[in-house]
């Protein structure tokens, strides 16, 4: 097993009529990594997935998966690559073992091989006791579930997901975002597609910021964090001087503020979470008492927030 | 392309064989209709009729009428004739114990032979109008065949200057009654056979109800594209043509099927005979294969799948109406006839109707197995082309 990325793709572009929906969008997944577009509605995930999908003919760019060109082997593309769409795609009327065996047939897989395949996913996503049952039966997070299983039922070297918590509770949302992570462990390489910044924190290894069809920004969170400048706000709650609390504090390299906010003190800094065993000792010559600490640091909603100027949720 | 086909082909039979409306309307609606219209009809087209005969002339003109024209042999098996007076005649038709009645006056062959006018009236009961209208044509034919032979005579006695002679006014009678009747009653249809209910209206039942059995196939593909299974059949490699052929070969299963099972259960409980099994099978397949493209036109047209019901419907019930499904079509006007062969169900019906009728094998339904799988093709490469940019999009 190489170390050679899974997805490779570059300057991907795609127009409807008038509108630039993806524009010259890039990036690679690892074997075994995470990675997360981020994005409003509408930003051009979708789009993206669906070119790497080869469901979407693209104006311009290129895709790898596995090492196969999608221009020059779209099957072999397609049959690395486990698709779960927005929406549940099952068929109501069947059971979920029959949909799963449907799937798991149109991706190559036949007899017992395809039976222990069924049988392990099916456990895996928690739907063995209802297997036999039609899937118009089964509550909106087991659809989800399945339809999430009928995606990575042949084992893909590339899961790619587009927004599969959309319209789940949040039982369910935790069940399916705890399948997600277990991929990872398997060297599964996943895309996932989300306007959720904590599906994205928790999940993923790196994260793309897709806008208006462009990627403005990639990396870990950290990275992103670091990258737009972005700091941490420590909340000291303190008796005794808060103000020699506050001046002690601010000479803490890494501190770039420090003021006395009600009963306690706030502090601005860089990496906060590595500063804090050096506030606390200098908090214990500043003739004030720490009684709690909070670190608040900065997220993926405000770097998106930073970035383009306006919320996740816009 | 094969195993996709095959694998969503198993996949919607599987589908279908679930809905229960699908398997009502593919195997049980056609029979049971079939059996309400075929007992409708009183088992079988033969026609038949009771006529009363008031014959107060007795002389040699309407004698060629009564002993001519209603004892010829197109007629014979098929009427029942009571001599009768005036009177009972009347009496008859007014009980209906008689379909009509034809009153020839005293005197009707001296005025014919004086080359005067002469009258057949006609009496008909309304219980039978079809027994009335012939009636009717005949007694119509009979005169116009008796003023034809009436000029020829006159002609030939105006150059002999004699007045005609009793045995002269008796081939007068014979030939008129020799004359070619218009109406044919169904032996112009079927080959002088006559047609049983259950080998009617068991094909043309079949026929109506396979448009609606396999219109599922090609309203399934915006099923699928409705509930995204349609993108995540694309993803997973397989090719829109792989998708649609596995969509028209459930329907061509199902359909086949269908008419197949039709015409199993008619033969079993009511006996009928649809002519030579290779020529039926030929049919079925045309006719299958007509309304599989047919109906996956109609659907490409429409942007949803309500609209495409709605325009399925409105269409199955137009060719069904016009080619004659619901009705006999010998019973028919010839140009209605006409009109039901501009549809592939007329096709079809004529088809299974001659193979009953004239007892043939392929050769005899060589057209409409040609024509209808004429339609098929053409219909269905249409409709491919609209929905591999359908499916595609």
């Amino acid at each position: 097993m190489d170390n050679d990325p899974v997805l490779w793709c570059k300057d991907l572009r795609k127009r409807f009529k008038e509108r630039l929906a993806v524009d010259g969008v890039g990036f690679e997944v690892a074997p075994g990594e995470t990675y997360g577009l981020l994005g409003p509605n509408g930003a051009g995930k979708t789009t993206t997935i669906s070119m790497i999908c080869g469901l979407l003919r693209r104006d311009g760019g290129e895709v790898t998966v596995a090492g196969a060109s999608l221009d020059r082997d779209p099957g072999q593309v397609k049959a690395a690559i486990g698709y779960v769409p927005q929406d549940v795609a099952l068929y109501p009327d069947l059971s979920g073992l029959e949909n799963l065996r449907f799937w798991g047939r149109m991706y190559g897989l036949a007899g017992r091989d395809l039976a222990e395949r069924v049988e392990a996913t099916l456990e895996v996503v928690g739907l063995t006791e209802r297997a036999g049952d039609r899937v118009a039966d089964y509550s909106g997070g087991m659809q989800r579930r399945l339809n999430i299983a009928a995606g990575m039922l042949h084992r893909p070297r590339l899961l790619v997901l587009d927004e599969p918590t959309a319209g789940v509770d949040p039982q369910s949302r935790n069940a399916i975002l705890a399948n997600v992570e277990a991929l990872g462990g398997e060297g599964i390489a996943v895309l996932y597609t989300t306007h959720y910044m904590e599906e994205a924190e928790r999940l993923c290894d790196r994260v793309g910021i897709i806008d208006q069809g462009r990627l403005v920004a990639e990396g870990t969170r950290r990275e992103l964090v670091a990258r737009v400048g972005e700091r941490d706000r420590i909340e000291l709650a303190a008796t005794g001087d808060l103000a020699g609390l506050a001046a002690v504090a601010a000479r803490v390299d890494g501190v770039d503020e420090a003021s006395v906010v009600g009963g306690g003190v706030h502090l601005v800094a860089r990496d906060g979470r590595r500063l804090l065993p050096r506030l606390l000792e200098a908090a214990e010559h500043s003739g004030a008492e720490v009684t709690s600490v909070e670190l608040v640091e900065p997220d993926l909603e405000a770097v998106f927030l930073h970035l383009t100027g306006k919320a996740l949720r816009d | 392309m094969l195993r996709t086909a095959l694998l969503v082909a198993g996949k919607d039979l599987r589908q279908r064989l679930r809905d229960r409306s699908a398997l009502v309307i593919a195997f049980v609606a056609p029979f049971v209709l079939a059996s309400i219209i075929g007992l409708a009809f009183g088992g079988d087209f033969a026609f038949k009729a009771t006529y009363a005969v008031a014959d107060a002339d007795r002389e040699p003109v309407a004698a060629g009428f009564t002993d001519g024209v209603l004892a010829s042999p197109g007629l014979r098996d098929l009427v029942t004739v009571r001599q009768v007076d005036a009177a009972e005649a009347r009496a008859l038709v007014d009980r209906g114990d008689a379909d009509a009645a034809f009153l020839l006056p005293a005197g009707f062959s001296a005025s014919v032979q004086r080359g005067g006018a002469a009258t057949i009236t006609v009496l008909e009961s309304g219980e039978n109008p079809i027994a009335g209208q012939v009636a009717r044509s005949l007694a119509e034919a009979y005169a116009a065949e008796l003023a034809a032979t009436q000029l020829a005579v006159r002609t030939a006695l105006a150059q002999r200057g004699q007045p005609a002679t009793a045995a002269e006014a008796r081939e007068l009678g014979e030939r008129a009654a020799a004359g070619r009747l218009p109406v044919q009653l169904t032996e112009g249809q079927v080959g002088g056979r006559t047609i049983e209910a259950a080998n009617y209206f068991g094909p043309s039942m079949a026929i109506f109800f396979l448009f609606f059995t396999v219109s599922f196939g090609a309203r399934s593909v915006l099923a699928e594209r409705r509930q995204g299974t349609m993108r995540r059949l694309l993803a997973s490699a397989a090719s829109p043509s792989g998708v649609l052929a596995g969509k028209a070969l459930a329907a061509f299963v199902l359909g086949t099927s269908s008419v197949l099972v039709m015409w199993l259960a008619t033969t079993l409980v009511f006996g009928a005979d649809w002519g030579d099994p290779v020529a039926v099978v030929a049919l079925t397949i045309s006719s299958v294969l007509s309304a599989i493209g047919i109906t996956a036109l109609v659907v490409t047209l429409a942007r949803s799948e309500e609209q495409a019901e709605g325009f399925s419907s409105l269409v199955v019930f137009t060719l069904a109406l016009l080619g004659g499904n619901f009705v006999y079509l010998a019973q028919l006007p010839e140009t209605l006839q006409r009109v039901s062969l501009l549809t592939p169900n007329g096709w079809a019906l004529r088809g299974f109707v001659d193979l009953v009728a004239d007892g043939g094998g392929l050769a005899t339904v060589a057209v409409p197995v040609a024509v209808t799988l004429a339609v098929g093709l053409a219909t269905g490469g249409l409709a491919l082309y609209r929905a591999r940019r359908m499916v595609a999009a």
